[in-house]
């Protein structure tokens, strides 16, 4: 049985009264990304932005970027997320903080580059980008051809062009992905770049929802990374390079995971809301849709609390990201139905939820790429293995 | 619905003899734990048990009509089916007119893990006989679709497994479901998405699936024992077969 700390349970109390303020901004946002400038003040948008904490927001210590002092740091992202999507995916989204660069500095970060980044948050509302994906290319590491070029001093000269990028040309900071010129195919690492630095463009790609994340493409002109900005360069070998990544990817995916919930509830929320009198097949239905939506959110938190005990074990992780999504998608397309013909256009939200849930399938990996971490686990037998849930 | 540890343990040990001996001697291990005195019925009165339970079953009815020839005779092992649908796997009808004693508590619950090992041990039988053919050089196990397939069975079966442990737990609070959990109609979901798992397995297996002899007859015994057990709906006839 899954049991959550007091001073977790205490804090999703708060944050989860905080997210009702986001959808306040929702559709303002949808028309406009920058409309998020105009909610700074929002106590979600501050606490994600790091300049708010919830009561009992324990620490492990006061360094910057600490992680939580019950150890479920994974788990905490995933009722954070699911909650303030909940309120509003776009805004969260949108919204300033570390959010993924926070995660990999959690994993890849030495104590001065956490230091480095979580000071300049601290600052004033700055943003972060996660630069990964590259165009014809996506996410496959294997597959990157951004390259760092050693000048000899340790430090590095970044080229490429990264794509599909989060919030990156509103960014201060960000942490790019790329290969060591001349290293193999899994000779990648992770640096942290300031985006003010000559050679660092970014511009906004329109999308057709999500719109407060604020897609970007990126292109870097022989951006110059001084050594101590690459990331892991403290830890030993076998620790920086694809476990790390590996890593990383398996903590962000219950948090993924969690906003296509997030979603998903908000759009069955509002068909409760709004047709108080579901009789009969439609009740079924909306009850099912309900079931479909705990059974995957339950999914969430145990993929959560397996990665915040093992950072390997990410084929929960992988299986809850593909779920979600699912059920985000199935969700907000058949509240739609419960409003007949034109509720797209008679309920915004609505209308706005469907294409939001379309934006979180290629976030960390499509179905697809989960479908086969799912089957290599099951392959390999590292998943499915006859292990009852005992957390 | 919250099940009693004792009963989860059975569930759980259910679901591992299940995938890893078999249905009848998992089905064995479950009426014994939670039906020792006479085969549960389902809530139309029908039963599905090892052979070799229900031969115990009525060797103790005839001792007790023996000791008390006036008392009053139970349904008990009443109404035996001739065909058995898996090797020693019994099914009896319902006895007309004589209302079937009730299934014990959370036999549904329990039922729900057992299947869950079946439909994980054809999974595995699935895996090791795909991995075996051979299609144009490479083995069919590593055909994407094979691939994607096995995947989404994977995920189901995760699936499964936590809502049958938050439903026995009877989880509340932040992690717990957002709306109370109907058990009898949460059961009949999981039990029709094992059952749609299993097909998408039994597909892979193409005519071997098929055969009496193949890993869908267990299957079907699966099937079977989902339907004895399932749940009452509303306008479903109470009484007779």
């Amino acid at each position: 049985m899954i049991s959550l700390p007091a001073s977790l349970a205490t804090a999703h109390r708060e944050v989860s009264r905080w997210a009702d303020d986001l959808r306040q901004g929702a559709l303002e946002l949808d028309r406009d990304p920058d409309a998020i400038h105009r909610h700074l003040d929002l106590p979600a948008v501050r606490f994600l932005a790091g300049h708010q904490v919830p009561a009992d927001w324990d620490r492990e210590s006061a360094a910057p970027g600490s992680g939580p002092a019950h150890g479920l740091a994974t788990l905490e992202r995933v009722l954070v997320s699911e909650e303030l999507a909940r309120g509003d995916a776009g805004m969260m989204l949108a919204s300033p903080g570390a959010s993924m660069c926070g995660v990999l500095l959690g994993v890849l970060g030495s104590p001065e580059q956490r230091a480095w980044v979580h000071g300049r948050l601290a600052e004033r509302p700055r943003w972060t980008c996660f630069a990964l994906t590259e165009p014809e290319r996506g996410s496959a590491i294997g597959e990157m051809t951004s390259t760092l070029t050693p000048v000899g001093d340790g430090s590095y000269v970044l080229d490429g062009e990264k794509r599909y990028v989060g919030n990156a040309a509103r960014a201060d900071l960000g942490a790019v992905f790329a290969r060591v010129a001349g290293t193999e195919r899994l000779g990648v690492l992770a640096v942290l770049v300031d985006t003010s630095d000559p050679g660092f463009h970014a511009e906004p790609l329109p999308t057709v929802g999500l719109r407060g994340a604020q897609l970007t493409r990126i292109r870097l002109d022989g951006v110059r990374v001084p050594a101590e900005r690459v990331l892991g360069a403290h830890l030993p070998p076998t620790r920086r390079g694809m476990w790390s990544i590996v890593s990383v990817f398996n903590r962000l995916r219950p948090s993924v995971a969690a906003i296509a919930l997030g979603i998903a509830r908000a759009a069955h929320d509002y068909v409760g809301e709004h047709r108080l009198l579901l009789r009969g097949p439609e009740r079924e239905a909306y009850e099912e849709l309900g079931r479909r939506i705990d059974a995957a959110r339950s999914l969430t938190y145990r993929a959560a609390l397996a990665v915040d005990h093992r950072p390997s074990a990410g084929h929960l992780a992988s299986a809850a990201k593909a779920r979600a999504c699912e059920v985000a998608e199935e969700v907000t397309l058949r509240a739609l139905g419960f409003f007949g013909p034109g509720a797209r256009i008679d309920h915004p939200l609505l209308d706005k939820w469907a294409r939001d849930a379309r934006g979180v399938e290629f976030m960390e990996g499509t179905r697809n790429i989960q479908r086969l971490n799912l089957f290599q686990g099951l392959h390999t037998g590292k998943a499915g293995r006859n292990r009852p849930c005992r957390n | 619905m919250t099940v009693p540890p004792e009963v989860r343990e059975h569930g759980e040990q259910a679901r591992t003899s299940a995938r890893t001996d078999g249905l009848v001697p998992a089905l064995t291990l479950l009426v014994r734990a939670l039906s020792p005195k006479v085969p549960p019925r389902g809530p139309r009165g029908h039963a599905v048990l090892p052979r070799e339970l229900l031969e115990e079953f009525a060797a103790e009815e005839a001792a007790a009509r023996e000791e008390s020839p006036q008392a009053p005779g139970s349904t008990g092992t009443k109404g035996v089916e001739d065909a058995e649908p898996l090797p020693g796997l019994a099914v009896l009808r319902p006895v007309p007119g004589e209302p079937a004693e009730a299934v014990p508590p959370a036999w549904g619950w329990a039922l729900a893990w057992l299947r869950l090992g079946m439909s994980e041990r054809l999974r595995d039988a699935c895996l090791a006989h795909l991995a075996a053919r051979q299609s144009e050089g490479t083995s069919l196990l590593m055909q994407q679709m094979v691939k994607g397939t096995l995947a989404d069975v994977l995920l189901e079966h995760l699936e499964i497994e936590g809502v049958l442990d938050d439903l026995a737990t009877g989880r509340t609070g932040p992690l717990g479901p957002l709306r109370p959990a109907d058990g009898e109609r949460h059961l009949a979901g999981l039990q029709e998405q094992i059952t749609r798992v299993d097909r998408a397995l039994l597909r892979l297996l193409g005519a071997h699936g098929y055969t009496a002899e193949g890993p869908g007859a267990a299957a079907h015994a699966s099937e079977l024992l989902a339907d004895a057990y399932g749940t009452a709906g509303p306008g479903t006839a109470r009484e007779g077969a």
